[in-house]
């Protein structure tokens, strides 16, 4: 009713505003459902450092807020390196030689570990956005190789939280993790 | 040399009793969560080991891709509980109950639960696979299950499939919603009867669920010493799908993965609950 009672150009300029909104919604933003799904990983089990990991307190493992490539408060600086999974092995012991956040104990978590961040109540990312700001939506590599298909080895989608296996030569995100002292 | 034999023998048994669990100090994640099970080593660009080794085939590298030095060294293999205790057998820590509720020996060959001492649950045995709905009992390993909740704040949105016509489970009637083989009138059931000595089971968070994954193994990826009769099928958590109220979460017991399932599928469980009041350590 209103649509036909709106002259032309009122319309024509309806349109151009949808079309202007359309980008802004592109850009993938958290959802979460907490009316109706339990919280499986929330941002209140986390004790948040200054320097730039968090604490777990549920599994004594302690994480770098950001994933590599990513610094700073919120980790909105640099951009996400991706590797293969043998480049990804490697690269951790680099990051060891010269240390992050006063340790150089970091690991690659394996897939039991890595799947312990995987918040269900959300999507897109599948991550308390608490303890890890800005996290991406995107997929990261794990140390453990896969049985069944040799080829393959364990990562986490972070789009929807899913825990499963990707061939060793495709590039992955890396996120670091150590034990608790 | 006989004595040298029985003194390690004796050591190893000790061993055994988990007495030298005690004297190897794990980090705080390692007693809290369980390892993964992996044992042996990846190479790249494919291909496993046998043991905890890792190499790189250059011949098989794509045009261009080079890659050198150590890839060992930061594998799941290389690290976790079964390093610490020498053991590859530690990465769980299971034993097995019976009907009652009484803890037995790791060698019964009667049990109807299993508590994991690592994460703190116990969990629901099932009862010999042979291909028929319901012929063992109320914990047929041949049942299946549609996922259905009634719980508005737990369920995404939607409770499911009901299941009313479809003779998948032990016990099913026709025009009798209490038999119908959904997962929550199954949850209904064991509560009913109980379960060695408990009746506040439920079905498993994927997170929980998940805690079983034998990440070592697959066909099917879990502890058949605990588990046997497991299936090589998904097994429903109680988990919703974000924006999907047609589907749940599951767990592939046959490779160890996750995925979203449409809840009108007929799919194998096992029931849960907490077992210590704690929870950990």
């Amino acid at each position: 009713m209103l649509v036909i009672t709106m002259k032309k150009d009122t319309i024509a300029r309806f349109w151009i505003l949808i079309v202007l909104m359309m980008p802004v919604s592109l850009f993938a933003e958290q959802f979460c459902q907490p009316e109706n799904i339990l919280s499986t990983a929330p941002g209140s089990r986390y004790d948040i450092r200054e320097n730039g990991t968090v604490e777990d307190k549920n599994t004594g493992l302690v994480w770098l807020r950001c994933v590599q490539g990513k610094s700073g408060e919120n980790c909105q600086t640099g951009s996400a390196i991706e590797l293969t999974w043998a480049a990804a092995l490697q690269y951790i012991a680099k990051v060891n030689e010269k240390g992050v956040a006063g340790y150089s104990d970091w690991r690659m978590p394996n897939i039991r570990e890595l799947s312990t961040l995987v918040e269900l109540q959300c999507v897109e990312p599948a991550i308390s956005l608490d303890a890890f700001p800005f996290s991406p939506a995107s997929h990261v590599w794990s140390s453990s190789p896969y049985h069944f298909y040799t080829h393959y080895s364990w990562y986490v989608d972070f789009t929807n939280g899913a825990a499963t296996y990707d061939e060793r030569i495709v590039n992955k995100q890396l996120r670091l993790v150590r034990d608790a002292n | 040399m006989m004595s040298y034999k029985l003194l390690s023998l004796i050591l190893c048994v000790t061993c055994l009793l988990s007495a030298c669990t005690d004297s190897v100090s794990l980090s705080a994640s390692e007693a809290r969560l369980n390892d993964t099970g992996i044992t042996w080593g990846g190479n790249y660009p494919k291909s496993n080991n046998e043991d905890c080794s890792a190499a790189i085939n250059e011949q098989e590298l794509a045009k261009g891709e080079q890659i050198t030095g150590d890839i060992l060294s930061q594998q799941d293999c290389a690290s976790g509980r079964d390093v610490l205790l020498k053991n590859k057998q530690s990465a769980f820590e299971y034993q097995k109950i019976d009907g009652v509720g009484k803890a037995l020996n790791s060698s019964a060959t009667q049990w109807d639960c299993v508590i994991d001492k690592v994460s703190g649950l116990m969990w629901e045995v099932k009862k010999p696979s042979d291909e028929e709905y319901g012929s063992a009992g109320l914990h047929d390993a041949d049942d299946r299950f549609t996922w259905y909740s009634g719980v508005s704040s737990e369920n995404g949105g939607a409770v499911g499939d009901w299941n009313q016509q479809y003779n998948q489970c032990f016990g099913y009637r026709e025009n009798t919603p209490m038999s119908y083989c959904n997962t929550g009138e199954f949850v209904s059931r064991v509560n009913t009867k109980g379960l060695c000595g408990y009746n506040d089971w439920r079905l498993p968070t994927r997170p929980e669920l998940e805690t079983l994954v034998h990440f070592g193994v697959t066909r099917p990826a879990i502890s058949l010493d605990y588990f046997p009769n497991t299936q090589n099928d998904f097994y429903w958590s109680s988990s919703p799908v974000v924006r999907k109220t047609s589907s749940a979460w599951a767990v592939s017991f046959q490779f160890g993965f996750t995925a979203e399932l449409q809840r009108t599928n007929g799919r194998p469980l096992r029931l849960v609950r907490p077992a210590l009041e704690e929870g950990k350590e």
